[in-house]
């Protein structure tokens, strides 16, 4: 124990924290995969490093643009929310002075901020006034007075997963979500298939077979990595040593087999599931 | 940033706080791609796959754990992924028969640092490394472990065993 306890502890202790200095690249492959918003902060780091040309200093400013843009876009969020909640009355005034300074804005813009406001549960319409407009006069002095107030509480008081985050989740996970969509289907016919076998004799998982359950009209087919079928059966009870058709075993690697059945009530399903062969 | 803003913010696609993500923990991440993977091109490759998958189930992240946990074994997977695909797992090799020396002076018994020992990891067998990995650093069960690979837990036992057998040997020789 007492050395299970040095080896495990020594490892744990000098690398699960251990960090090894990534190349600028694979942050770029990464963002280009993710989106082109993504790329962009891509760019404006290029351009950082090569910053010199005025070309490029260009570049740099239009993306600065478009940061802070977003930025802003980003601010009003997190200040609604802070007001919102905030009981704090002296910062209900600061935005009300900042009302009267500037009180222009546009229609679209309480629009959108009015359908946050529906999100969130004390007394919308009440706050509405005092909230428009700070994001409006002056996005970037009210954020910093605002998170160095006490960001912490505002951390406190949004809610977890709010709505509008999961519909723009899923808009942008849509592939997972399909996989998510098919597990239940899945399901249904409830069979765990074996995914690996040594067909070694050593008497320990030397068979590949497929679990007792109720069904007709069994078929399988495995093929090897190059689509090519190595072993059909109907039968259910079978006990495949890894001979294929051509009666050679075969050789270590990753396989496919599919199952076509039919259950109790009839209804036909297909799995399939990876097969990996071990000696 | 706190991970917690930053998780809403990269949510949101803030492409600043994505890349602050990244910057986060692609180092301490690409530690454990090639605790796993050995090579650094498919160490490369598997952290890059990691994020990418980060980012896109990140919405998916309900805050039950710590930030890093939840990212660790993304990357994790993602490596396991890659070995099956490499089929490097297969072909597992026999510890015997791996030719393995430390450079005499760059390891010194009492003060094991950190890139000798990813070394020492780097040079084990397929098989050995995976287990260790999973069982001593990342502190997975067993069960686990036999569950991800495919494989029993006792052959998971057997093989943490002789990973740390086989560690402890290269550690004393020294």
């Amino acid at each position: 124990m007492e050395e299970k306890d040095f080896i495990k502890d020594l490892f744990q202790e000098k690398l699960s924290n251990f960090e090894t200095p990534v190349r600028p690249e694979v942050w770029s492959a990464v963002s280009s995969s993710i989106g082109a918003s993504a790329a962009s902060t891509g760019l404006s780091l290029i351009a950082k490093l090569i910053i010199g040309t005025s070309l490029i200093a260009a570049i740099a400013t239009g993306i600065w643009f478009a940061i802070s843009n977003s930025e802003n876009e980003i601010k009003p969020e997190q200040e609604t929310t802070k007001i919102e909640k905030s009981s704090d009355t002296k910062l209900k005034e600061e935005s009300r002075i900042k009302e009267t300074n500037q009180p222009k804005f546009s229609d679209v813009q309480i629009k959108t901020e009015a359908d946050k406001f529906i999100l969130l549960p004390p007394e919308p319409e009440f706050k509405f006034e005092t909230d428009e407009n700070p994001f409006d006069a002056t996005p970037n002095n009210s954020i910093s007075e605002f998170k160095g107030i006490d960001s912490k509480e505002v951390k406190d008081l949004i809610p977890p997963l709010e709505d509008n985050t999961n519909h723009k989740a899923e808009n942008v996970i849509s592939n997972q979500n399909s996989d998510s969509k098919q597990a239940p289907i899945q399901s249904e016919i409830k069979i765990s298939l074996p995914n690996v076998f040594t067909p070694n004799g050593d008497g320990n998982n030397d068979f590949f077979t497929i679990p007792k359950i109720d069904l007709t009209d069994f078929s399988l087919v495995i093929l090897d990595e190059k689509g090519k079928t190595i072993f059909t059966s109907t039968d259910l009870d079978l006990n495949w040593d890894g001979t294929t058709l051509n009666g050679e075993k075969a050789s270590a690697g990753n396989y496919v087999y599919f199952i076509t059945a039919k259950d109790l009530s009839g209804k036909s399903f297909t799995k399939y599931s990876n097969l990996i062969i071990r000696y | 940033m706190e991970d917690y803003e930053l998780v809403r913010q990269c949510i949101k696609g803030n492409s600043r706080a994505q890349k602050a993500l990244f910057d986060k923990y692609a180092p301490k991440m690409f530690s454990v791609c090639m605790r796993y993977m050995k090579k650094t091109e498919e160490s490369e490759d598997a952290l890059q796959d990691s994020f990418v998958k980060i980012f896109s189930k990140l919405p998916d992240f309900k805050y039950e754990g710590v930030l890093e946990g939840w990212i660790r074994r993304i990357v994790v997977n993602s490596c396991l992924d890659q070995i099956r695909k490499n089929s490097k797992f297969l072909n597992d090799v026999q510890a015997e028969e791996v030719e393995y020396k430390l450079d005499q002076n760059s390891f010194i018994a009492e003060n094991l640092m950190a890139e000798d020992l990813m070394n020492l990891i780097q040079r084990m067998p397929d098989g050995y490394r995976i287990v260790f990995n999973m069982f001593a650093i990342e502190g997975y069960s067993h069960q686990e472990i036999a569950a991800q690979l495919g494989i029993t837990e006792s052959t998971s036992k057997s093989q943490y065993l002789r990973a740390r057998a086989y560690l402890r040997d290269r550690i004393e020789k020294r």
